[in-house]
Protein backbone atom coordinates (compact mmCIF):
# COMPACT_ATOMS: atom_id res chain seq x y z
CA UNK A 1 0.00 0.00 0.00
CA UNK A 2 1.24 3.46 -0.86
CA UNK A 3 1.07 6.50 1.38
CA UNK A 4 1.52 10.21 1.73
CA UNK A 5 5.03 10.50 3.13
CA UNK A 6 5.27 14.28 3.17
CA UNK A 7 2.98 17.26 2.98
CA UNK A 8 3.88 20.92 3.04
CA UNK A 9 2.83 24.34 1.79
CA UNK A 10 4.86 27.38 0.82
CA UNK A 11 4.74 30.68 -1.02
CA UNK A 12 5.71 30.80 -4.68
CA UNK A 13 5.94 34.52 -5.45
CA UNK A 14 8.01 35.08 -8.61
CA UNK A 15 9.83 38.00 -7.01
CA UNK A 16 11.47 35.53 -4.59
CA UNK A 17 13.86 34.62 -7.38
CA UNK A 18 13.12 37.28 -10.02
CA UNK A 19 13.88 40.22 -7.76
CA UNK A 20 15.72 38.35 -5.05
CA UNK A 21 18.05 41.20 -4.18
CA UNK A 22 15.29 43.76 -3.80
CA UNK A 23 14.79 42.34 -0.31
CA UNK A 24 17.44 42.74 2.36
CA UNK A 25 20.08 40.04 2.41
CA UNK A 26 18.92 38.95 5.87
CA UNK A 27 15.32 38.50 4.78
CA UNK A 28 16.36 36.75 1.60
CA UNK A 29 18.60 34.36 3.53
CA UNK A 30 15.86 33.50 6.01
CA UNK A 31 13.30 32.80 3.28
CA UNK A 32 15.75 30.82 1.18
CA UNK A 33 16.85 28.83 4.25
CA UNK A 34 13.23 28.07 5.12
CA UNK A 35 12.42 26.91 1.61
CA UNK A 36 15.60 24.81 1.53
CA UNK A 37 14.64 23.22 4.86
CA UNK A 38 11.30 22.16 3.43
CA UNK A 39 13.20 20.73 0.46
CA UNK A 40 15.56 18.77 2.70
CA UNK A 41 12.70 17.33 4.70
CA UNK A 42 10.90 16.45 1.49
CA UNK A 43 13.87 14.55 0.13
CA UNK A 44 14.42 12.81 3.48
CA UNK A 45 10.93 11.36 3.14
CA UNK A 46 12.13 9.50 -0.02
CA UNK A 47 9.05 10.05 -2.17
CA UNK A 48 8.60 8.22 -5.45
CA UNK A 49 6.51 11.10 -6.82
CA UNK A 50 6.07 14.76 -5.96
CA UNK A 51 2.62 16.25 -6.46
CA UNK A 52 2.84 20.05 -6.61
CA UNK A 53 -0.48 21.86 -6.32
CA UNK A 54 -0.43 25.43 -7.54
CA UNK A 55 -2.57 28.08 -9.15
CA UNK A 56 -1.99 29.02 -12.77
CA UNK A 57 -1.25 32.63 -13.67
CA UNK A 58 -2.64 32.75 -17.21
CA UNK A 59 0.09 30.61 -18.72
CA UNK A 60 -1.87 27.40 -19.11
CA UNK A 61 -5.46 28.44 -18.60
CA UNK A 62 -7.54 31.38 -19.72
CA UNK A 63 -11.12 32.50 -19.22
CA UNK A 64 -12.34 30.35 -22.11
CA UNK A 65 -11.76 27.22 -20.02
CA UNK A 66 -11.16 27.51 -16.31
CA UNK A 67 -11.39 24.22 -14.45
CA UNK A 68 -11.41 24.14 -10.66
CA UNK A 69 -8.76 21.41 -10.78
CA UNK A 70 -6.50 20.35 -13.64
CA UNK A 71 -4.14 17.37 -13.35
CA UNK A 72 -0.95 17.07 -15.41
CA UNK A 73 -0.63 13.72 -17.19
CA UNK A 74 2.57 14.23 -19.19
CA UNK A 75 5.83 12.29 -19.40
CA UNK A 76 7.93 15.44 -19.12
CA UNK A 77 7.61 19.02 -17.92
CA UNK A 78 9.78 21.99 -18.80
CA UNK A 79 10.16 25.41 -17.33
CA UNK A 80 10.15 28.06 -16.31
CA UNK A 81 8.18 29.91 -18.97
CA UNK A 82 9.06 33.28 -17.40
CA UNK A 83 12.70 34.17 -18.08
CA UNK A 84 12.49 37.11 -15.71
CA UNK A 85 12.22 34.89 -12.62
CA UNK A 86 15.87 33.98 -13.17
CA UNK A 87 15.63 30.23 -12.74
CA UNK A 88 17.72 28.23 -15.19
CA UNK A 89 15.68 26.25 -17.71
CA UNK A 90 15.01 22.70 -16.54
CA UNK A 91 13.19 19.53 -17.41
CA UNK A 92 11.50 17.28 -14.92
CA UNK A 93 10.23 13.78 -15.49
CA UNK A 94 6.46 13.53 -15.32
CA UNK A 95 4.70 10.77 -13.41
CA UNK A 96 2.16 10.18 -16.16
CA UNK A 97 0.74 6.98 -14.70
CA UNK A 98 0.03 8.55 -11.35
CA UNK A 99 -1.52 11.61 -13.01
CA UNK A 100 -3.84 9.38 -15.00
CA UNK A 101 -4.60 7.30 -11.91
CA UNK A 102 -5.52 10.47 -10.00
CA UNK A 103 -7.95 11.51 -12.73
CA UNK A 104 -9.51 8.04 -13.03
CA UNK A 105 -9.84 7.78 -9.26
CA UNK A 106 -11.33 11.26 -9.10
CA UNK A 107 -14.15 10.28 -11.41
CA UNK A 108 -14.95 7.43 -9.03
CA UNK A 109 -14.82 9.68 -5.97
CA UNK A 110 -17.02 12.64 -6.90
CA UNK A 111 -14.34 14.90 -8.34
CA UNK A 112 -14.23 15.86 -12.01
CA UNK A 113 -10.86 17.47 -12.71
CA UNK A 114 -9.66 18.42 -16.14
CA UNK A 115 -6.42 16.86 -17.28
CA UNK A 116 -3.63 18.16 -19.49
CA UNK A 117 -0.79 16.59 -21.44
CA UNK A 118 0.88 19.97 -21.81
CA UNK A 119 1.37 21.89 -18.58
CA UNK A 120 3.79 24.79 -18.92
CA UNK A 121 5.80 25.11 -15.74
CA UNK A 122 5.60 28.68 -14.51
CA UNK A 123 6.65 30.32 -11.27
CA UNK A 124 3.89 28.73 -9.19
CA UNK A 125 5.72 25.43 -9.52
CA UNK A 126 9.21 26.52 -10.66
CA UNK A 127 10.02 28.72 -7.65
CA UNK A 128 9.19 26.05 -5.04
CA UNK A 129 10.79 23.31 -7.14
CA UNK A 130 14.11 25.18 -7.22
CA UNK A 131 14.29 24.64 -3.46
CA UNK A 132 12.38 21.37 -3.11
CA UNK A 133 14.25 19.34 -5.74
CA UNK A 134 17.22 21.38 -7.00
CA UNK A 135 18.22 18.49 -9.26
CA UNK A 136 14.65 18.03 -10.56
CA UNK A 137 15.09 14.33 -9.93
CA UNK A 138 11.73 13.36 -8.43
CA UNK A 139 8.97 12.56 -10.94
CA UNK A 140 6.31 15.21 -10.90
CA UNK A 141 2.54 15.53 -11.09
CA UNK A 142 1.48 19.19 -11.33
CA UNK A 143 -2.07 20.02 -10.31
CA UNK A 144 -3.53 23.45 -11.04
CA UNK A 145 -6.29 24.84 -8.85
CA UNK A 146 -8.29 27.89 -9.87
CA UNK A 147 -7.41 30.64 -7.41
CA UNK A 148 -7.42 33.45 -9.95
CA UNK A 149 -10.86 33.86 -11.53
CA UNK A 150 -13.99 33.59 -9.37
CA UNK A 151 -16.03 31.60 -8.75
CA UNK A 152 -13.35 29.56 -7.01
CA UNK A 153 -13.48 26.12 -5.43
CA UNK A 154 -14.11 26.56 -1.70
CA UNK A 155 -11.46 26.08 0.94
CA UNK A 156 -13.35 23.02 2.12
CA UNK A 157 -13.53 21.58 -1.39
CA UNK A 158 -9.77 21.99 -1.80
CA UNK A 159 -9.25 20.28 1.56
CA UNK A 160 -11.50 17.44 0.40
CA UNK A 161 -9.44 17.19 -2.78
CA UNK A 162 -6.34 16.84 -0.62
CA UNK A 163 -8.04 14.10 1.42
CA UNK A 164 -8.93 12.44 -1.87
CA UNK A 165 -5.25 12.56 -2.90
CA UNK A 166 -4.44 10.83 0.38
CA UNK A 167 -6.82 8.03 -0.57
CA UNK A 168 -5.24 7.82 -4.01
CA UNK A 169 -1.84 7.36 -2.41
CA UNK A 170 -3.18 4.52 -0.29
CA UNK A 171 -4.69 2.84 -3.33
CA UNK A 172 -1.38 3.12 -5.18
CA UNK A 173 1.94 1.48 -4.40
CA UNK A 174 3.80 4.77 -4.25
CA UNK A 175 5.35 7.00 -1.62
CA UNK A 176 3.87 10.37 -2.50
CA UNK A 177 4.78 13.88 -1.37
CA UNK A 178 2.29 16.74 -1.75
CA UNK A 179 3.26 20.41 -1.68
CA UNK A 180 0.71 23.19 -2.03
CA UNK A 181 2.06 26.52 -3.21
CA UNK A 182 0.91 30.12 -3.18
CA UNK A 183 -0.07 32.95 -0.83
CA UNK A 184 0.13 34.32 1.68
CA UNK A 185 -1.37 37.81 1.67
CA UNK A 186 -0.57 39.73 -1.50
CA UNK A 187 -2.10 41.55 -4.44
CA UNK A 188 0.21 40.97 -7.40
CA UNK A 189 -0.32 43.33 -10.30
CA UNK A 190 -3.07 45.30 -8.53
CA UNK A 191 -2.80 48.88 -7.20
CA UNK A 192 -2.50 47.30 -3.75
CA UNK A 193 0.66 45.42 -4.80
CA UNK A 194 3.15 45.56 -1.96
CA UNK A 195 0.48 45.65 0.73
CA UNK A 196 0.88 42.73 3.09
CA UNK A 197 -1.60 41.76 5.79
CA UNK A 198 0.79 40.39 8.37
CA UNK A 199 -2.00 39.92 10.90
CA UNK A 200 -3.87 37.68 8.46
CA UNK A 201 -0.73 35.71 7.66
CA UNK A 202 0.19 35.13 11.30
CA UNK A 203 -3.36 34.15 12.18
CA UNK A 204 -3.29 31.60 9.36
CA UNK A 205 0.02 30.15 10.48
CA UNK A 206 -0.99 29.97 14.14
CA UNK A 207 -4.31 28.37 13.22
CA UNK A 208 -2.57 25.75 11.10
CA UNK A 209 -0.12 25.06 13.91
CA UNK A 210 -2.94 24.67 16.45
CA UNK A 211 -4.51 21.31 17.36
CA UNK A 212 -7.41 22.19 15.02
CA UNK A 213 -5.87 23.41 11.77
CA UNK A 214 -9.08 22.63 9.90
CA UNK A 215 -10.66 25.66 11.60
CA UNK A 216 -9.29 27.66 8.65
CA UNK A 217 -11.83 25.90 6.44
CA UNK A 218 -14.51 28.11 8.00
CA UNK A 219 -12.80 31.34 6.97
CA UNK A 220 -15.03 33.48 4.77
CA UNK A 221 -14.35 34.68 1.26
CA UNK A 222 -14.51 38.24 2.63
CA UNK A 223 -11.70 37.50 5.05
CA UNK A 224 -9.49 36.23 2.26
CA UNK A 225 -10.44 39.12 -0.02
CA UNK A 226 -9.30 41.52 2.70
CA UNK A 227 -5.79 40.08 2.55
CA UNK A 228 -5.55 40.65 -1.19
CA UNK A 229 -6.61 38.36 -3.99
CA UNK A 230 -3.29 36.52 -3.80
CA UNK A 231 -4.49 35.16 -0.47
CA UNK A 232 -7.03 33.11 -2.43
CA UNK A 233 -4.07 30.81 -3.01
CA UNK A 234 -4.23 29.46 0.53
CA UNK A 235 -6.55 26.97 -1.13
CA UNK A 236 -3.40 25.05 -2.02
CA UNK A 237 -2.45 25.04 1.65
CA UNK A 238 -5.84 23.49 2.41
CA UNK A 239 -5.24 20.82 -0.22
CA UNK A 240 -1.90 19.97 1.37
CA UNK A 241 -3.53 19.94 4.82
CA UNK A 242 -6.14 17.48 3.53
CA UNK A 243 -3.43 15.31 2.01
CA UNK A 244 -1.56 15.20 5.32
CA UNK A 245 -4.50 13.60 7.07
CA UNK A 246 -4.85 16.27 9.70
CA UNK A 247 -1.72 18.22 10.35
CA UNK A 248 -1.08 20.26 12.46
CA UNK A 249 1.58 22.39 10.84
CA UNK A 250 5.12 23.07 11.84
CA UNK A 251 5.81 26.66 10.82
CA UNK A 252 9.18 26.66 9.10
CA UNK A 253 9.41 30.32 8.12
CA UNK A 254 7.52 33.54 7.70
CA UNK A 255 8.65 36.92 6.44
CA UNK A 256 6.60 39.90 5.36
CA UNK A 257 8.46 41.11 2.28
CA UNK A 258 7.01 44.24 0.64
CA UNK A 259 9.82 44.24 -1.92
CA UNK A 260 8.57 40.85 -3.09
CA UNK A 261 4.97 42.06 -2.69
CA UNK A 262 4.18 38.98 -0.62
CA UNK A 263 3.82 37.57 2.85
CA UNK A 264 6.18 34.62 2.39
CA UNK A 265 5.65 31.52 4.49
CA UNK A 266 6.20 27.82 4.60
CA UNK A 267 4.90 24.97 6.74
CA UNK A 268 5.31 21.22 7.00
CA UNK A 269 2.18 19.36 7.97
CA UNK A 270 2.36 16.49 10.40
CA UNK A 271 1.52 13.49 8.27
CA UNK A 272 -0.83 11.06 9.98
CA UNK A 273 -0.14 7.35 9.73
CA UNK A 274 -3.30 5.37 8.99
CA UNK B 1 -14.37 45.48 -27.56
CA UNK B 2 -15.69 43.27 -24.77
CA UNK B 3 -13.49 42.90 -21.71
CA UNK B 4 -13.12 39.20 -22.51
CA UNK B 5 -11.69 40.01 -25.94
CA UNK B 6 -9.36 42.68 -24.60
CA UNK B 7 -8.07 40.24 -21.99
CA UNK B 8 -7.68 37.53 -24.61
CA UNK B 9 -5.52 39.93 -26.62
CA UNK B 10 -3.39 40.65 -23.54
CA UNK B 11 -3.21 36.93 -22.70
CA UNK B 12 -1.92 36.17 -26.17
CA UNK B 13 0.49 39.11 -26.03
CA UNK B 14 1.81 37.74 -22.74
CA UNK B 15 2.31 34.21 -24.03
CA UNK B 16 2.94 34.28 -27.78
CA UNK B 17 6.25 35.62 -29.13
CA UNK B 18 4.67 36.11 -32.57
CA UNK B 19 2.07 38.40 -31.03
CA UNK B 20 4.78 40.38 -29.28
CA UNK B 21 6.77 40.70 -32.51
CA UNK B 22 3.67 41.82 -34.40
CA UNK B 23 2.82 44.43 -31.80
CA UNK B 24 6.36 45.79 -31.68
CA UNK B 25 6.61 45.92 -35.47
CA UNK B 26 3.48 48.00 -35.96
CA UNK B 27 1.40 48.50 -32.81
CA UNK B 28 -1.52 50.32 -34.41
CA UNK B 29 -1.93 47.88 -37.26
CA UNK B 30 -1.59 44.93 -34.91
CA UNK B 31 -4.19 46.25 -32.49
CA UNK B 32 -6.56 47.20 -35.29
CA UNK B 33 -6.30 43.75 -36.81
CA UNK B 34 -7.23 42.25 -33.44
CA UNK B 35 -10.23 44.50 -32.99
CA UNK B 36 -9.13 46.86 -30.23
CA UNK B 37 -11.18 50.06 -30.22
CA UNK B 38 -9.71 53.56 -30.26
CA UNK B 39 -9.65 53.94 -26.46
CA UNK B 40 -7.98 50.58 -25.98
CA UNK B 41 -5.42 51.32 -28.69
CA UNK B 42 -4.63 54.65 -27.08
CA UNK B 43 -4.23 53.05 -23.65
CA UNK B 44 -1.79 50.51 -25.07
CA UNK B 45 0.09 53.09 -27.15
CA UNK B 46 0.42 55.37 -24.12
CA UNK B 47 1.42 52.39 -21.92
CA UNK B 48 -1.47 53.58 -19.77
CA UNK B 49 -1.78 50.81 -17.20
CA UNK B 50 -4.20 52.88 -15.15
CA UNK B 51 -6.68 52.97 -18.03
CA UNK B 52 -6.34 49.23 -18.57
CA UNK B 53 -6.98 48.66 -14.87
CA UNK B 54 -10.10 50.81 -15.07
CA UNK B 55 -11.31 48.80 -18.06
CA UNK B 56 -11.34 45.83 -15.69
CA UNK B 57 -8.22 43.97 -16.80
CA UNK B 58 -7.18 41.21 -14.39
CA UNK B 59 -4.05 42.16 -12.44
CA UNK B 60 -2.27 39.02 -13.62
CA UNK B 61 -2.74 40.16 -17.20
CA UNK B 62 -1.85 43.74 -16.34
CA UNK B 63 1.44 42.97 -14.57
CA UNK B 64 2.91 41.25 -17.67
CA UNK B 65 2.13 44.41 -19.66
CA UNK B 66 4.21 46.35 -17.14
CA UNK B 67 7.12 44.05 -17.90
CA UNK B 68 6.39 44.21 -21.63
CA UNK B 69 6.59 48.00 -21.37
CA UNK B 70 9.87 47.63 -19.41
CA UNK B 71 8.54 49.16 -16.21
CA UNK B 72 10.54 48.08 -13.14
CA UNK B 73 8.35 46.88 -10.26
CA UNK B 74 8.77 50.07 -8.23
CA UNK B 75 7.50 52.20 -11.12
CA UNK B 76 4.70 49.77 -11.84
CA UNK B 77 3.52 50.01 -8.24
CA UNK B 78 3.85 53.80 -8.19
CA UNK B 79 1.86 54.10 -11.42
CA UNK B 80 -1.13 52.22 -10.07
CA UNK B 81 -0.92 53.08 -6.38
CA UNK B 82 -3.44 55.93 -6.28
CA UNK B 83 -6.09 53.57 -7.69
CA UNK B 84 -5.94 51.37 -4.58
CA UNK B 85 -9.42 50.58 -3.32
CA UNK B 86 -11.11 51.74 -6.51
CA UNK B 87 -11.68 48.22 -7.82
CA UNK B 88 -11.23 45.46 -5.29
CA UNK B 89 -11.28 41.86 -6.41
CA UNK B 90 -13.92 39.80 -4.62
CA UNK B 91 -14.26 36.06 -4.45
Amino acid sequence: MGEIVFSAAMSHAPHITGYADHASSEVKERVYAGMATIGERLRQSRPDVLVVVSSDHFHNLFLDRMPAFCVGVADKYSGPVEKWIKIDPFHAQGARELGQFIVAQAYEHRFDPAFAENVVIEHGIAVPLKFLTPDYDIPLVPILQNCMVPPLPTLRRCHEFGSFLRGVAQRSDLRIAVVGTGGLSHSPGAPEAGDIDTKFDLELLSSLASPHPESVLDWSNEKLDGAGFGAWEIRQWMTALGASGGGPAEVVFYESVPEWETGCGGVIFGTQID
Amino acid sequence: MALYDLQLYLYRLKNEPEMQDGFLLNPQAHMLSHGLNEQERKAMSDKDLRALWRYGVHPLLLAPMGRFFNLPPERYRATLRSLAGERTLRS
